[in-house]
């Protein structure tokens, strides 16, 4: 099939950044599931990157973290049929990712360095310094995806608690034995 | 008791006050942390979703109101409009929204694909981030290092190496005004023409030196995965290939190559080096005796892709343009008007050419194609 660019021109980047991109998300979503590809695209433009650092910060794997990022989002859009448009989508997108993460964190065999060699670190991410990115990988994966959720996505631990399925209060004991390890590793710095 | 007290009382080993410093940190630290390269895993991602979606049955929209309900819920708004301004205007955004016709049919997606391109325009060299321009500098010629944390570019006297800001890191001053320079894969060595000259410079700006004394107007380019070897036109029109560190000649092609070569593109293995001039293309293997020519009329460019693959041809005759991989039956895109210019993304899945105004990016399989404001004429696509 070859595409006609000159319909592609006329509905190319500029209309999209001022008529789609003022659409409330409850649109978006309404005319994502009414087969919208633009739609799609501004959601994906605007949930992306809080998706794919929450799940890079759960892994510690670029690669993987992708991968899980871009999982939640196909299986979002397959779903968005079922999905209530009167709610937020990033919190079902993060529950989903983070979810995700947790499981690929807790499979992952622990890295075994050989004798005189330093294990591989987590990859550094853009921003971070490499004491951070380790000591947040030194948590447990449950308790890292408490940290990010609360830390980097600014959701409640109420919220957390209706993603990760956890009472209220095991979340909260989660963020604070999370602080604690942190705050401990992060002390042990020159 | 001050409230200071009844805190120290409740959090007697500041343990509190302690999360609450490392939760700050932690939040400060958080806000600028991005995932590595995720800005290009973005584009891969947001295919596949488009993908996903599209493949997915679309809902028809649950709001539906019987013809004669809206014609008296039309009539109601315009009664109240007629005496309450405020509420009329309220029911009226109502009806609008109830009765506006949704939107069945999906709009092709117009996103950019991911990476800088360095592009020549009238006042210089602009970087293109994303489908985002920037004024990168007053330059002539320009090219990404291999990974894309310089450009080498050229001034009317200088050859410099600049940051992606465009902020010089070193400049040489050659005997001959420079142009097309070239990095080699590893990064450090960067050849170039200055005059009739083939020169080579090492990555941090030192030991700039002559390599060949006669080469055509055809910029040098490094061959993929062997080190420093660099291969360029001589007077003659033959290719030579060599290597710059051993100062040692290693092949000339059996053949010259085209009218009108501009560019060498090598195929990623490095066993094949396509010359495209004027109509003709010429594709030299170093271990085959003979060269193959492929006719095409009207053929303006022709380069190979960073990742294996046969090589994409831009041919343009009687008002149309169309761009094909070697060897296919269809091409990609074919269209009225003027392409200028062809080169791979860097992850080798789009072809970029100009047509007019418009940067025009075709997907590899001809599936897809966006347009965007054209920034120049693109000379070289990093990550």
């Amino acid at each position: 099939v070859v595409p006609d660019p000159g319909a592609m021109a006329v509905t190319g980047r500029l209309e999209l950044s001022v008529r789609v991109r003022r659409r409330s998300e409850a649109a978006l979503v309404r005319d994502a599931r009414a087969g919208d590809a633009e739609a799609v695209e501004e959601l994906f433009r605007r949930h992306w990157r809080g998706t794919i650092r929450a799940a890079y910060l759960v892994v510690g794997d670029a690669a993987a973290a992708e991968d899980i990022a871009q999982e939640a989002f196909v299986k979002a859009m397959a779903a968005l049929d079922r999905f209530d448009r009167r709610r937020p989508l990033a919190p079902w997108l993060h529950r989903i990712a983070v979810n995700r993460a947790i499981d690929w964190a807790r499979a992952r065999r622990p890295e075994v360095s050989t004798e005189g060699e330093r294990a591989a670190p987590p990859d550094a991410a853009a921003g971070l310094s490499e004491e951070l990115v380790r000591a947040l990988a030194a948590l447990p994966a449950d308790r890292r995806a408490v940290v990010v959720l609360r830390y980097l996505l600014e959701y409640t631990p109420g919220e957390i608690a209706g993603m990760l399925d956890l009472p209220r209060g095991t979340v909260n004991s989660r963020l604070r034995r999370g602080l604690d390890e942190l705050e401990r590793r992060l002390g042990e710095r020159p | 008791m001050t409230r200071a007290r009844v805190s120290a009382a409740r959090d007697p080993h500041g343990a509190r006050t302690r999360r609450r410093a490392t939760a700050r940190e932690l939040r400060a630290a958080l806000r600028d942390a991005r995932a590595p390269g995720e800005d290009a895993a973005a584009g891969r991602a947001l295919e596949r979703v488009l993908e996903a979606h599209a493949a997915a049955p679309a809902v028809a929209p649950r709001r539906r109101l019987r013809p004669a309900l809206v014609v008296a819920a039309i009539l109601l708004a315009a009664v109240v409009a007629a005496g309450l301004t405020s509420p009329g205007q309220a029911v009226g955004d109502w009806i609008r929204d109830v009765v506006a016709p949704q939107r069945h049919v999906p709009a092709p997606p117009a996103q950019v694909p991911p990476g800088r391109v360095l592009a020549r325009t009238g006042g210089g060299v602009a970087m293109v981030d994303a489908g985002r321009a920037g004024r990168f500098g007053p330059f002539r010629d320009a090219a990404w290092s291999p990974h894309g944390r310089f450009a080498a570019v050229t001034t009317q006297d200088l050859l410099l190496a600049v940051t992606p800001a465009g902020d010089p890191r070193w400049r040489v001053r050659p005997p001959a005004p420079p142009r097309r320079p070239a990095w080699s894969p590893d990064g450090f060595r960067i050849a170039y023409l200055a005059g009739p000259q083939l020169r080579v410079v090492v990555g941090d700006g030192t030991d700039d030196r002559l390599f060949w004394g006669h080469a055509r107007d055809v910029g040098p380019a490094f061959r993929p995965g062997a080190g420093r070897e660099v291969a360029w036109v001589e007077r003659d029109g033959h290719i030579r290939l060599a290597d710059v560190d051993a100062a040692q000649l290693l092949w000339r092609s059996p053949a010259t190559v085209p009218p009108g070569t501009s560019e060498l593109s090598w195929a990623p293995d490095g066993n094949r080096v396509l010359a495209a001039g004027r109509n003709r293309a010429v594709l030299f293997d170093l271990r085959a005796p003979r060269a193959r020519t492929i006719r095409a009329h009207g053929l303006a460019a022709a380069a190979f892709p960073p990742a294996s693959g046969p090589p994409a041809l831009l041919v343009r005759n009687a008002g149309r343009s169309e761009i094909r991989l070697l060897g296919a039956r269809e091409p990609l895109i074919s269209t009225n008007g003027r392409y200028a210019g062809l080169r791979w993304s860097p992850d080798g899945r789009w072809l970029l050419t100009r047509w007019g105004d418009q940067w025009l990016y075709v997907r590899r399989d001809g599936r897809r194609a966006v347009t965007a404001p054209a920034e120049g004429d693109p000379l070289a696509w990093t990550r």
